[in-house]
């Protein structure tokens, strides 16, 4: 796997164009863009470089970063908390807001609040993320001067941000727990339960909610793992220095290592989030094994 | 469940913790919101003009430019040419490195021959190419040899050199440049968040009158709307990069002021006559000029933040090298003339390239271009390209038309748009040799008098010939609270913000 992701990488990194041309002052002359594309090894034939980056990567060292001159993989780990951070604290609004919304919606099928739910599920996953945080910055930030409108600081500079990076997440937990919700509360397990006579309650929290949890695992794994890649857009809107203003800066500055590190620790995160999400499931289910 | 609910409980209290880092700032602070962040913060890493301008807050460069351009003392009380090729500067005694280490003349001496070496791949090494030598005479004294007459030298090391520790620099080497942020200037380092901010404390011993301000922030937010929310709402204090299409919103505030400047960058469209054979035929490139309509690309389009040109010098540095040429008129029926007479009565199919957000706006400004030159019966094809992709492209010769491009003079003179004309830089799509041996002689003239002379004569040549498509001078465009006293619009995008306070 980690080699089809090298050749991927490599290839996609080295369709992004000359990264010579910016590097030097527009005015240097072809002869200076030779020499410097010489020292950066650029004029090896293809095969070459590809064997030399894997090489490379297999030691842990993705090279030196062509603008900032430092390795590749520090930036990257550099701007990871920020990216870490965000992530948590948006997939903690999710299950926050959408796991509760969506049971309670299950259970009240049709009510008030099944219908507020559900509008609220439909308008989350609607709302662009570039509207939904301009427009949190314009009534949070700018009218009402509650929050922070940009940059990381304390949890107050967290809250806007992370309510628009989770929100897509929450409008999708909230139809994901209700539909499963009601796919279980009509399972024969469930009617048993209550026969016995425990309190409505545990029946929903317990024995329902524990086994409408598998899709919701399974979606907001997948969504923590990509969200750790980097969310370009959030990030941007809130000046956050994550990693995703770190890929997009060093793919439009051609600094090709930078880009490589970064798609590769975020390939890397992937697939062990996913391999936890596994692990998980059995822990919710047990009778999920992969034995 | 149970379970369940006290690992979410115990994950939202670690996040908690994890998060609660923030620290409010300090009383009698400046903040200045700027786009991009600097790539490291040594001065030896100096790559973008941003960077630079933030690192010249912490080190101090030799000499410094005034707001006219005009090169004022720093480091350096004097200097003076021994010869045509050698220059000598004093530096000033008893300046001190925020360490406490004295600065002498080994440092400028260590500074330089870094960035001159080619293994250190230093981005505007092609500014230093005359170099020579660099002689340490006493302490504070220094010569430095050029292999040809530089007469650009004071103006180099103003634009692109910040001083440091040599002795700094080799104690921390291992830690790798990046993190090394000892200077002699205004503002030491306090802290630095890479793309989120830069915190600086005034130096209160400077020797030059200390800054104004106890702290000063640079905060780094590349969406244009965000800046303008923190300006507002007095998140920050100056805003740099403000849209044209800002600025009538931005006046319409109360607290806030918009200052606008001529800057030092001249757009320009290339004309590539090595792959368009229509253009080869100075009446085609002179029908393009007459063709495209500036004073309404300037006022339709960028809201009357230019200036139409008629060469691409930039307007402040066309001033001090002979009058002003007036541009080319919108005159259709001339174009349509000049097209005719040189065999293309019908227009010819031309491709128009532009970048996406690289100038301000680019795009647009390409549109309009398109459809003016439409009206001269040309058949014009836009491509719009990312700003990095445009650039790689470009310098790789990908393109085959005319392509927008806007030029800054960073070191207050013409040689930079001199250089434009060299027929083997990566910019170039023209050739002409007679016309480069000119410009050549010209950047040897050590005398003042006799290069602005020449430049005049080569302004005259590059406006007849119309060897590019001249459009227009861009204003630099900043916003500042009212309660920021003393801020000045830099030309050259290089602001002084010791000088700055903020009314508490």
């Amino acid at each position: 796997m980690i080699v089809g992701i090298t050749i991927i990488v490599f290839l996609i990194t080295n369709v992004l164009g000359d990264p010579v041309a910016l590097l030097l002052d527009p005015l240097a002359t072809r002869e200076e863009a030779d020499i410097l594309r010489k020292e950066l090894g650029l004029d090896r034939p293809f095969h070459i470089q590809y064997l030399a980056f894997f090489g490379n990567i297999l030691r842990g060292d993705f090279g030196e970063s062509l603008h900032a001159r430092v390795p590749a993989m520090d930036l990257v780990l550099q701007h990871l908390p920020a990216t870490i951070e965000l992530t948590v604290a948006s997939i903690v609004f999710m299950l926050f807001v959408g796991l509760p919304v969506g049971t309670l919606s299950a259970t009240r099928p049709l009510s008030l609040i099944d219908r507020a739910g559900q509008m609220i599920a439909l308008v989350g996953q609607a709302a662009p993320n570039y509207w939904l945080g301009v427009m949190a910055i314009l009534v949070f930030g700018v009218q009402l001067k509650m929050l922070p409108i940009s940059g990381r600081g304390g949890l107050e500079h967290l809250v806007l941000p992370a309510l628009t990076l989770g929100t897509f997440g929450m409008a999708a937990v909230t139809r994901l727990t209700r539909s499963a919700m009601l796919d279980v509360l009509g399972k024969e397990y469930v009617s048993a339960a209550r026969t016995r006579g425990f309190p409505e309650q545990i029946v929903v929290l317990k024995h329902a909610l524990r086994n409408a949890l598998i899709p919701v695992v399974t979606y907001v794994g997948q969504l923590f793992a990509t969200l750790l890649g980097g969310a370009v857009i959030t990030e941007t809107i809130f000046a956050w220095p994550g990693v995703g203003r770190l890929a997009v800066q060093a793919i439009s500055s051609n600094d090709f290592r930078v880009v490589q590190a970064v798609v590769v620790v975020a390939s890397v995160i992937f697939i062990v989030v996913n391999l936890l999400v596994e692990i998980f499931y059995s822990w919710i289910d047990p009778r999920i094994s992969h034995n | 469940m149970k379970r369940l609910a006290a690992v979410s409980i115990l994950i939202f209290i670690i996040a908690l913790l994890f998060l609660w880092s923030g620290s409010p700032e300090p009383k009698n602070t400046l903040t200045v919101a700027v786009t991009t962040d600097m790539k490291g913060l040594s001065p030896l890493l100096a790559f973008n003009v941003t960077g630079i301008m933030m690192q010249r807050h912490v080190y101090d460069s030799l000499v410094h430019f005034g707001p006219d351009g005009k090169i004022n003392p720093r480091l350096a009380v004097s200097w003076e040419l021994l010869d045509d090729k050698t220059w000598r500067f004093h530096l000033r005694q008893g300046v001190k490195f925020h360490n406490d280490y004295p600065f002498t003349a080994t440092d400028v001496k260590f500074t330089l021959e870094w960035l001159l070496d080619p293994r250190n791949r230093w981005n505007f090494g092609s500014y230093f190419a005359s170099y020579d030598t660099i002689e340490v005479i006493d302490s504070h004294t220094i010569d430095i040899k050029t292999k040809t007459p530089d007469p650009l030298l004071p103006n180099v090391l103003a634009a692109f050199v910040g001083v440091v520790s040599k002795e700094t620099f080799e104690e921390n080497e291992k830690q790798g440049v990046r993190h090394h942020a000892i200077g002699t200037g205004p503002f030491e380092l306090v802290s630095w968040e890479p793309n989120d901010r830069l915190m600086l404390t005034a130096v209160s011993d400077w020797y030059l009158p200390p800054p104004k301000v106890k702290t000063l922030v640079f905060r780094i937010i590349p969406e244009m709307g965000t800046r303008v929310a923190e300006l507002q709402t007095g998140g920050v204090d100056i805003i740099t990069d403000v849209p044209p299409f800002m600025v009538a919103t931005l006046e319409d505030d109360d607290e806030i002021d918009v200052r606008s400047i001529e800057s030092l960058r001249a757009m320009h469209i290339i004309m590539d006559t090595t792959n368009v054979a229509a253009l080869r035929d100075k009446r085609v490139r002179q029908a393009l000029n007459y063709a495209v309509d500036k004073e309404a690309i300037v006022e339709g389009v960028l809201g009357g933040m230019g200036t139409p040109l008629g060469t691409h010098v930039p307007l402040r540095i066309a001033e001090h090298n002979g009058p002003l040429l007036e541009p080319y008129p919108y005159d259709l029926e001339k174009a349509r003339a000049l097209l005719t007479e040189a065999d293309y009565p019908d227009g010819f199919p031309l491709n128009l390239y532009t970048p996406n957000g690289r100038y301000p706006m680019d795009r647009q400004v390409i549109l309009a271009v398109a459809d003016q030159l439409g009206k001269a019966g040309i058949d014009t094809k836009v491509h719009v390209m990312e700003s990095g992709t445009y650039i790689s492209k470009l310098i790789g010769r990908e393109f085959d038309g005319i392509y927008l491009i806007g030029m800054a003079s960073r070191d207050w003179d013409i040689s930079h748009s001199l250089n434009e004309l060299d027929p083997s830089s990566l910019l170039s799509f023209h050739t002409d040799q007679a016309l480069w041996e000119t410009v050549k002689r010209t950047k040897a003239t050590m005398d003042a008098g006799k290069r602005s002379e020449a430049a005049y004569e080569i302004r005259q040549i590059v406006h007849e010939d119309a060897i590019y498509l001249f459009l227009y001078n861009v204003k630099g465009i900043y916003a500042v609270s009212k309660k920021v006293v003393g801020f000045r619009a830099p030309s050259d995008e290089m602001m002084d913000l010791w000088t700055v306070s903020v009314r508490q």
